[in-house]
């Protein structure tokens, strides 16, 4: 997991927006979002390097994934859900 | 024959060399940052010397050796009175401490209010000696680093003392309490637990539901035109995406989905706002038919 630097630890702590995309993870009933750069990925980051990031971060195993896709919006951020079953 | 109004650049020449041999196997005194480089300024020329020991860092005192243009050796260890009258020469500020990062000390500026210096952020403070996390101290700014001078001694100890057992016990900074506790210390009290744990969400004020909804739609893209609360746990909201207008039911406090306005076989509540721009659009790219301004 990339370093936690002072610049980024000010802003998470005075509650700035983060500095850059964000990362929406809807997991397990809950919400949270990481600030891309903390989790040193960016807009090019394969699906495999994201789940393996926030897997890291959440420290859980990435298998607990399965079944969870991620989308990349237009404005760069990204969203990380469960697959949505329609019908 | 010269110009009277411009000067003489062989004089000028002169005149620094003339300045440098006085500085020549002179002593002097300075802080060293670990590196192995100290700035010395001569007739308004900032000179940079190399010490001959890079790994040597504190408060010095220095010899330039005229034999080895651009280098000083540390040759004693000035008196605390010298390095004091050194540091009063520098503008002062009060900081909190906050960690080592990478071996470097860095700190908050204490007071925002302060009118002589306006800092934004964390800055990094060199030269710390007995002083500990979240401590108020003084620090000396002479345009490139940030010196540590002393601790405050007229801030109360307990806050510092009280924030760093909070710290060590793992208290919350939603949950922290602390008598004296300024709101400059609380940021630093914040900055250290999301470095201790770094999977906590970024600590947020209590946002109001309108915020919260229209920073969950913005993250797709997409903009709020409405909501309207039915009780502390029911919201219907409605807002734009893609040139569409599209209505949900949500619980406004975590924004977990009641109806998504597309049929999620029953499995509605394992989204959120936030994710449903993306089902809607997911939705739509296999033919699927959304019943608009649906409740």
């Amino acid at each position: 997991m990339a370093n936690q630097d002072p610049r980024t630890l000010y802003n998470r702590a005075n509650d700035k927006a983060p500095i850059g995309p964000v990362l929406h993870v809807r997991f397990d009933g809950r919400s949270r979002d990481i600030a891309m750069d903390i989790l040193d990925l960016g807009a090019g980051s394969s699906d495999a390097a994201v789940f393996q990031a926030v897997a890291a971060f959440l420290d859980i195993n990435v298998a607990r994934f399965d079944g969870m896709v991620i989308e990349r919006h237009q404005n760069g951020n990204l969203t990380l859900r469960p697959e949505a079953v329609f019908g | 024959m010269s110009n009277p109004e411009r000067p003489d650049p062989l004089a000028l020449i002169a005149k620094m060399a003339a300045e440098e041999q006085k500085l020549s196997d002179q002593l002097f005194l300075a802080p060293v940052v670990a590196g192995g480089q100290v700035r010395v300024r001569v007739a308004g020329i900032v000179y940079a010397l190399r010490l001959d020991d890079p790994s040597f860092e504190g408060w010095a005192l220095l010899q330039t050796q005229s034999k080895k243009p651009g280098h000083a050796s540390v040759v004693g260890k000035p008196t605390i009175a010298k390095i004091s009258e050194y540091l009063k020469m520098l503008p002062r500020l009060r900081v909190v401490l906050l960690d080592q990062f990478e071996n470097r000390w860095w700190g908050i500026q204490a007071s925002a209010g302060d009118k002589n210096f306006q800092t934004t952020g964390a800055l990094p403070v060199t030269l710390v000696s007995s002083a500990a996390s979240l401590d108020t101290v003084y620090v000396r700014f002479d345009g490139a680093h940030f010196w540590y001078e002393t601790i405050d001694r007229r801030r109360d100890p307990t806050v510092a003392r009280t924030l760093r057992q909070a710290l060590h016990n793992d208290t919350h900074p939603q949950e922290l309490h602390c008598k004296g506790m300024v709101p400059e210390e609380r940021v630093a009290y914040t900055m250290l637990y999301l470095k201790k744990h770094p999977a906590a969400n970024a600590i947020r004020r209590e946002k109001n539901s309108a915020e919260l909804i229209e920073e969950a739609l913005g993250h797709a893209g997409a903009r709020l035109d409405a909501f309207w609360l039915h009780n502390e746990n029911q919201a219907t909201v409605r807002f734009e995406h893609n040139g569409r207008t599209h209505t949900a039911s949500v619980n406004p406090k975590n924004l977990t989905l009641f109806s998504a306005g597309v049929c999620l076989s029953g499995q509605d509540q394992n989204f959120d706002l936030a994710s449903l721009v993306g089902i809607l659009e997911e939705h739509e790219r296999k033919g699927g038919i959304y019943d608009y301004e649906h409740d």
